[in-house]
């Protein structure tokens, strides 16, 4: 697969009915991009969990998902993360509390998960090596 | 683009409720509208086998759901989660907070989801 790169970019509204359309872009693309189904449950989980994040934390009226395959990696980029700023902290203190764990739980299904600016816009990007 | 709304389905026997579909922000708000009358009058069991997409937010209806439950006096389980509701409950630990009742089969690498709302 060597110099192959696939994308898909799609922006969708703010609002949470936007959700299950956003994942089954996600889904059908991983699919279409020859992962399997741990990967693809994967992505779509962190695709969830972000723009979720998006929606209830930010004043974005709309949100871009990009999501590429290359050779080597899988990379998820999620508009406007201005205000996730807590990517930095591994795990919630309160165990019984849910908050954060959603951040945690990407940190946990991905490779590498940053927080990158991209044409004065900033991203979460989300990365997953290819078996 | 085509909306396609997060879609869940509901169904009580008794003390048990039955979901079927995906739990996201869009749709918790259905799911927990439906625990509220349960959870005040007793005990009750989420059987989970057909939820083929949960997140954190769904696993936050699930999480004060079993603290209401607590607080009341009575029982909250899920049972049969599928293996996306156990791979969440997993990774977040919420799996030893709650009740599971019957947890499903031994994962394997190659198995799909079924979603018969999908597209694919």
């Amino acid at each position: 697969m060597s110099h192959i790169r696939i994308e898909l970019r799609v922006t969708v509204g703010t609002d949470a009915e936007h959700l299950a359309t956003l994942r089954r872009h996600i889904v059908n693309a991983a699919r279409d991009f020859g992962a399997d189904e741990d990967t693809i449950a994967d992505f779509e989980l962190v695709v969830s969990e972000l723009a979720t994040n998006v929606i209830r934390h930010t004043a974005a009226e709309d949100l871009t998902v990009a999501f590429q395959r290359s050779e080597s990696q899988w990379v998820l980029d999620v508009s406007d993360a201005t205000d996730l700023s807590t990517l930095d902290q591994p795990e919630p203190d309160d165990p019984t509390s849910i908050d954060g764990r959603g951040l945690f739980i990407v940190q946990a299904v991905m490779d590498d998960v940053q927080l990158i600016d991209i044409a004065d816009q900033r991203f979460v990007r989300c990365i997953k090596l290819a078996a | 683009m085509t909306i396609a709304p997060a879609r869940i389905q509901i169904e009580v026997i008794a003390t048990t409720m039955i979901v079927t579909g995906e739990i996201d922000s869009h749709s918790r708000d259905d799911l927990a509208l439906a625990m509220t009358p349960l959870l005040l009058s007793g005990h009750l069991t989420v059987n989970m086998a057909s939820v083929y997409f949960i997140d954190t937010s769904g696993l936050r209806v699930l999480v004060d759901a079993h603290h209401f439950a607590q607080q009341s006096g009575h029982r909250f389980a899920i049972s049969l989660p599928s293996r996306r509701v156990e791979k969440i409950l997993d990774m977040s630990d919420v799996g030893h907070m709650i009740e599971v009742v019957g947890r499903n089969r031994p994962r394997r690498s190659t198995e799909a989801r079924t979603d018969p709302g999908g597209q694919s």
